[in-house]
């Protein structure tokens, strides 16, 4: 399959990643004394490092020298506050690659405060939308120059295939596109019909960029991540801080370099690498941002909302799911099963849309389960740079062993493990986890009720399409979802009654940055992606032009000054 | 649903309590994504009434919503701490160098 190809079918998204269960590390117990120690191991000195043994760009043999990162504010790329620095880990090699500067509570006040200056005082909010669709095709053009170069940078940085990140550069390219077309195409002002009663006025409808704009987001497609947020903001006239995730800061820091090789003015786009607790509460909490966006878990989605409630900021919550995937009985099954596989098993899991949870008939549960193993076993897994992989590492070893621990959970409740549900024996090094298929599953199951963020497919059996989709909705969450039928009346009768943001009938994972995006339940609040997401980034002012012109004829002020 | 702490957890507790003086701690559950259920350690939290004290950690008491208390019903899970530079949560020690993890009986 070609890269343009793939393109086409690849789809993206979410989330943060913090492990529930991993192996120690340490067994040092930390004091109060410790915690001088800990920063000092977070401040790692450039030049203090082994060399680093890091994936091969396709058909190249030689090591290439530790990369080095800066944070990007107010149009300059600049070291952290004292120097800090941490390493980034290439997940298939388990080894740095990458040195970047890690952001402090006080680096995020700077960029904080360079965005406010952007926007108080700079010309881009005011900039006419002509200009902003230029701009953001100047970035959309250096991204698409430069795709290959960020696609190897953001394969070493997440572990994700470079099919993958070859398609994510591109798709983010035509999605920054999209914008720069909105930018010139939504209406910021439109005339509303008012009841000319009592007075005889004008009105209108005026749309205005909300701010300055915190926006997190997560390690599972960092570039593409970066787009939906910058993007938006931008096409509106906001200004920006952006904080990539710890463990995926490169392409992000990469698209800063292309941003600053634009017209685009300093201080509009700036990009902070650092922990949640550090930056991204200083951007839920200070007075000087308007607007939050993350990307993530609920419970950091839940902080965030409480830590921005201070400021009463303006809040989008793009969060998890446990998305539901409903194959019917008169479904192509040839179809049905590639199609469940890439829904779950597309960037190994790693995706908050990915459809984890397959219901299938007593009918065709067992043959369902026959295709589902033959096809898993068709899957490559290994060197995320080669592109004939098609599975990758996962983020982190925090990641994979969480992922092992859901895998345990679902043999510990007496669910059957089809395939999979280990660490390929002949890959040691990376954090590698088998393509996992869990059958004899109930739906209130651990394994089918929280979302693992790995390559876990659970299989729960159905009597009835009413059963299916009861269960279907028994899920805190509501994000993504699947309906197989060759009867696309009937799927579309099913999709309705599906308690989600964004339902596919007889494919997965396509989303359209023309269409909203986002979750019902605990899955998220607002939308991101077409007229409904860029709205997102917009205050709207109601302007009242009287009509009347002279003092007599307003009998209203009567109300204070009397007849 | 039964809480257990290791000592190293409870020293990292002890260093948190330190960077926060004053701060009204609690630990909460991830609600089963993206980090799974992982504690999180906030200051100044405010608790949803569906979440409910199911133990203490270091002198902090430890709150799970209903997903949570359904999911480990009848079983005991421990709170412990990893260092891990590159933890990315909102969680109190994260800035210190640490992370909670929870782990099961």
């Amino acid at each position: 399959m070609t890269v343009a190809r793939l393109a086409l079918a690849v789809v993206f998204l979410c989330a943060t990643a913090w492990a529930e269960t991993a192996a120690p590390k340490t067994n040092a117990r930390p004091t109060s004394g410790d915690r001088i120690a800990n920063a000092a191991r977070l401040v790692r000195v450039s030049g203090a490092h082994s060399p680093a043994a890091l994936a091969r760009p396709p058909g190249a043999q030689k090591e290439v020298p530790m990369q080095e990162y800066k944070l990007y504010i107010d149009g300059q790329f600049c070291d952290a506050e004292g120097g800090r620095t941490v390493d980034s880990i290439n997940p298939a090699t388990e080894e740095p690659w990458a040195r970047v500067s890690r952001a402090t509570r006080a680096d995020t006040q700077r960029a904080i405060a360079a965005a406010r200056r952007a926007f108080d005082e700079g010309p881009w909010p005011r900039v006419s939308q002509a200009d902003r669709k230029k701009i953001l095709n100047q970035i959309a053009d250096g991204l698409e120059a430069r795709s290959q170069e960020i696609a190897a940078v953001e394969t070493q940085d997440s572990g994700g295939t470079i099919r993958k990140t070859s398609g994510d550069m591109m798709l983010g390219a035509a999605q920054l596109r999209y914008f720069a077309e909105m930018a010139e195409q939504i209406p910021l002002l439109e005339e509303i019909k008012v009841p000319q009663f009592p007075a005889q006025s004008t009105n209108y409808l005026q749309r205005e960029p909300i701010g300055v704009c915190g926006q997190i987001i997560p390690w599972n497609f960092p570039l593409m991540m970066a787009v939906w947020k910058i993007g938006p903001a931008l096409c509106t006239g906001n200004t920006l801080v952006l904080k990539p995730a710890s463990d995926t800061p490169c392409s992000a820091l990469e698209l800063a370099k292309i941003i600053d090789q634009t017209d685009l003015p300093k201080g509009v786009v700036n990009v902070v690498h650092g922990s949640g607790a550090e930056c991204g509460e200083e951007l839920c909490t200070s007075a000087l941002v308007d607007k939050v966006a993350l990307t993530g878990s609920t419970e950091v989605g839940r902080r965030v909302q409480q830590l921005a409630s201070g400021t009463i900021k303006k809040v989008t919550l793009e969060l998890g799911g446990k998305s539901a995937n409903i194959i019917l009985d008169d479904a192509d099954l040839e179809m049905a099963v590639d199609g469940s596989l890439f829904g779950c098993f597309f960037h190994q899991g790693q995706a908050c849309e990915s459809g984890t949870r397959l219901f299938v008939s007593e009918r065709l549960h067992d043959d369902v389960i026959a295709r589902l193993v033959e096809r898993t076993k068709t899957l490559t897994i290994g060197d995320p740079m080669d592109f004939g992989t098609a599975q990758g590492p996962l983020i982190s070893a925090r990641q994979r062993e969480t992922v092992l621990g859901y895998i345990k959970a679902g043999v510990d409740a007496g669910a059957k493990v089809a395939i999979g549900g280990k660490r390929p024996e002949d890959l040691p090094k990376g954090y590698y986890v088998e393509p996992t298929i869990f059958v004899d599953v109930k739906n209130d199951m651990k394994i089918a009720q929280e979302e693992i963020f790995g390559p876990v497919l659970v299989v729960i059996r159905y009597k009835n399409i009413d059963d299916a989709i009861r269960m279907a909705n028994d899920s805190i969450y509501g994000l993504g979802g699947a309906v197989w039928s060759r009867d696309k009346a009937k799927a579309l009768e099913v999709a309705k009654q599906m308690r989600t943001g964004t339902v596919w009938v007889n494919d997965y994972h396509l989303l359209s940055v023309a269409a909203p995006f986002g979750g019902y339940k605990q899955s998220g609040i607002g939308r991101e992606f077409g007229l409904e997401g860029i709205l997102e980034y917009t205050e709207v002012k109601h302007v009242h032009v009287d009509q009347v012109d002279n003092r007599a004829s307003k009998f209203w002020y009567g109300a204070l000054f009397g007849a | 649903m039964h809480i257990e702490t290791t000592p190293k957890a409870e020293d990292v507790v002890a260093c948190v309590r330190d960077a926060h003086p004053g701060g009204d701690l609690v630990f909460v559950f991830g609600s089963g994504c993206c980090e799974g259920t992982a504690p999180h350690l906030f200051a100044g939290y405010a608790l949803t009434p569906g979440q409910e004290q199911v133990g203490v950690a270091g002198g902090v008491g430890v709150f799970a919503d209903a997903h949570v208390r359904r999911l480990y019903a009848g079983r005991s899970v421990v709170i412990d701490a990893e260092a891990d530079p590159l933890a990315d949560g909102f969680s109190a020690e994260i800035p210190l160098g640490w992370r909670f993890v929870l782990r099961y009986r």
